[in-house]
């Protein structure tokens, strides 16, 4: 280690430092009380109230719904918009386009999508699919597009070598190289949905976020904490199959 | 026969779950409307206040910075434990993958709602909760690099009686310190995403300003905001991008 070297991370562990103790709560004996009585007091985080699973396993059922519409329409689009974007099935200036148009639907939020079609549909579990949805053709499409540029060019050629149309190169030849992978992104984006669907209720997009924000206004610790267990039992369970599967695919 | 039982299973899953969720594409079509009239008020940007909230923008970058440096902080030993290359004892190795695990299950906004409840509305409680997000990310991605380092690079290191310490500190660390500042950098694009969008649960940031415009229906502001949100993180990105290049060709 030099001294450039040493100098330079003393300067951001005070940057750090000095940040860190502008945004310093102010901490005071009955804030410490508090503290300790949301995590570990009677109706406490670390105390779960077991007695509302019916209603937590309902919301989750529809997060996990949401998630899985969601995929499977962005799905459906993306893999007609990743064979439009990739540049070797379609011409320059359409990909380029429809590459553009991905790009500019990815940087918008999902929380906010979900406020924009809660406004057009109202709120409920369909405005969380379509905003999910929605994002997640942008993401797919992408990697849709990305698959599909790296697809060996063997099979189409065999295929037109023995007279075979567009439609049947694209049936017999792509397609089959695409699907495998294609799969795989699906199954990763509905693992990262499950999460994306289990907030959005916050903002009143069903789901399990809507018992979690009514538990949180009510500050009703122990239902907190059963919905968190809830939760993560769902999301470990979704990433493990899945993971399974994709480990089948490829 | 079995492909298409799987087929067939997901199709009757998705059916049953659009059913229940209330996808209904007439309400889409008909919320057209409204989701229109959302977003012609949303133009023209009212950029009047951009410049009056512009130290919030600043607190979201710091939120941002601060909490990668301390998820990272926080994530190096835990992906120690975590590698198998590194720590040879399986109990430790499985413990800290499971507990990691565990970590990334619970999406940031959530974390979010959670420590503004625990620490009140204040960017100290969105940077508790980036902090835990990032060091989710950056451990996983890290045990991951330290478990395709090649070992035998190590055994001159112990052929001269090296301790644990001293393989780590001369074998380990430089091999993988451009993959986690690489790791590092990407964590903080998505942390400033991230920091923006939990102010709406009231971690403070710029996200307070966009769910007070929303309160008040001043839509032309909060698209003022959003825009200037996004040069930001553009900026932000390419700049992190070409650093990261940089990082992973030597």
């Amino acid at each position: 280690m030099n001294n450039k070297k040493i100098l330079l991370s003393l300067f951001v562990f005070v940057l750090i430092g000095l940040i860190t103790n502008e945004y310093l709560p102010e901490t005071n004996k009955k804030g410490q009380e508090i503290f300790t009585k949301i995590l570990s007091g009677e109706n406490g985080l670390f105390n779960p109230d077991l007695s509302i699973y019916q209603n937590v396993a309902k919301g989750l059922l529809e997060s996990f719904q949401i998630a899985l519409i969601g995929t499977v329409f962005a799905g459906f689009f993306s893999l007609m918009l990743g064979i439009l974007a990739a540049e070797n099935t379609s011409p320059k200036p359409i990909s380029g386009f429809i590459k553009f148009t991905l790009n500019a639907i990815r940087t918008i939020p999902e929380i906010l999508l979900a406020i924009i079609f809660i406004v057009g549909v109202g709120p409920g579990a369909f405005a969380g699919v379509l905003a999910l949805g929605f994002h997640s053709t942008g993401t797919l499409s992408k990697l849709t597009a990305e698959v599909t540029e790296s697809i060996n060019k063997g099979p189409i050629e065999a295929v037109l070598a023995v007279g075979g149309s567009q439609i049947s190169v694209f049936r017999y030849s792509a397609l089959p190289q695409i699907m495998p992978e294609f799969v795989s992104i699906l199954l990763y984006r509905l693992e990262i949905n499950i999460r994306a669907a289990s907030v959005l209720g916050m903002v009143g997009a069903g789901g399990i976020g809507k018992t979690l924000f009514f538990a949180l206004m009510a500050r009703n610790w122990s239902h907190v904490g059963t919905i968190l267990i809830g939760i993560i039992i769902v999301v470990t369970l979704v990433d493990y199959i899945s993971g399974k599967i994709r480990s089948k695919l490829i | 026969m079995n492909k298409k039982m799987t087929i067939l299973f997901f199709a009757a899953l998705f059916l049953w779950a659009c059913y229940e969720t209330e996808v209904s594409f007439k309400s889409l079509i008909n919320g057209f409307a409204d989701i229109n009239f959302f977003i012609s008020e949303m133009f023209p940007p009212d950029f009047s206040e951009v410049s009056k909230v512009f130290p919030d923008f600043i607190t979201t970058l710091k939120m941002a910075f601060v909490s990668t440096f301390y998820g990272a902080f926080l994530a190096y030993p835990i992906a120690i434990f975590a590698a198998n290359t590194v720590t040879k004892t399986k109990f430790l190795n499985v413990f800290f993958r499971f507990f990691l695990n565990l970590v990334r299950t619970i999406p940031d906004l959530l974390l979010a709602a959670l420590c503004v409840a625990l620490f009140g509305a204040n960017p100290f409680a969105g940077i508790v909760a980036l902090s835990f997000f990032s060091f989710g990310i950056i451990s996983k991605l890290l045990y991951e690099s330290l478990e395709s380092v090649d070992e035998n690079s190590f055994d001159p290191i112990r052929a001269v009686g090296g301790s644990w310490l001293s393989r780590i500190k001369y074998g380990i660390a430089p091999a993988v310190l451009p993959q986690f500042l690489s790791y590092c950098l990407y964590v903080f694009e998505i942390n400033i995403r991230a920091a923006a969008i939990i102010g709406l649960v009231g971690a403070g940031g710029i996200g307070t300003w966009l769910n007070i415009n929303f309160d008040l229906g001043q839509y032309n502001k909060i698209s003022s905001l959003l825009l200037t949100l996004f040069l930001i993180i553009a900026i932000i990105d390419f700049i992190s991008a070409k650093i990261r290049k940089r990082l992973m060709g030597s």
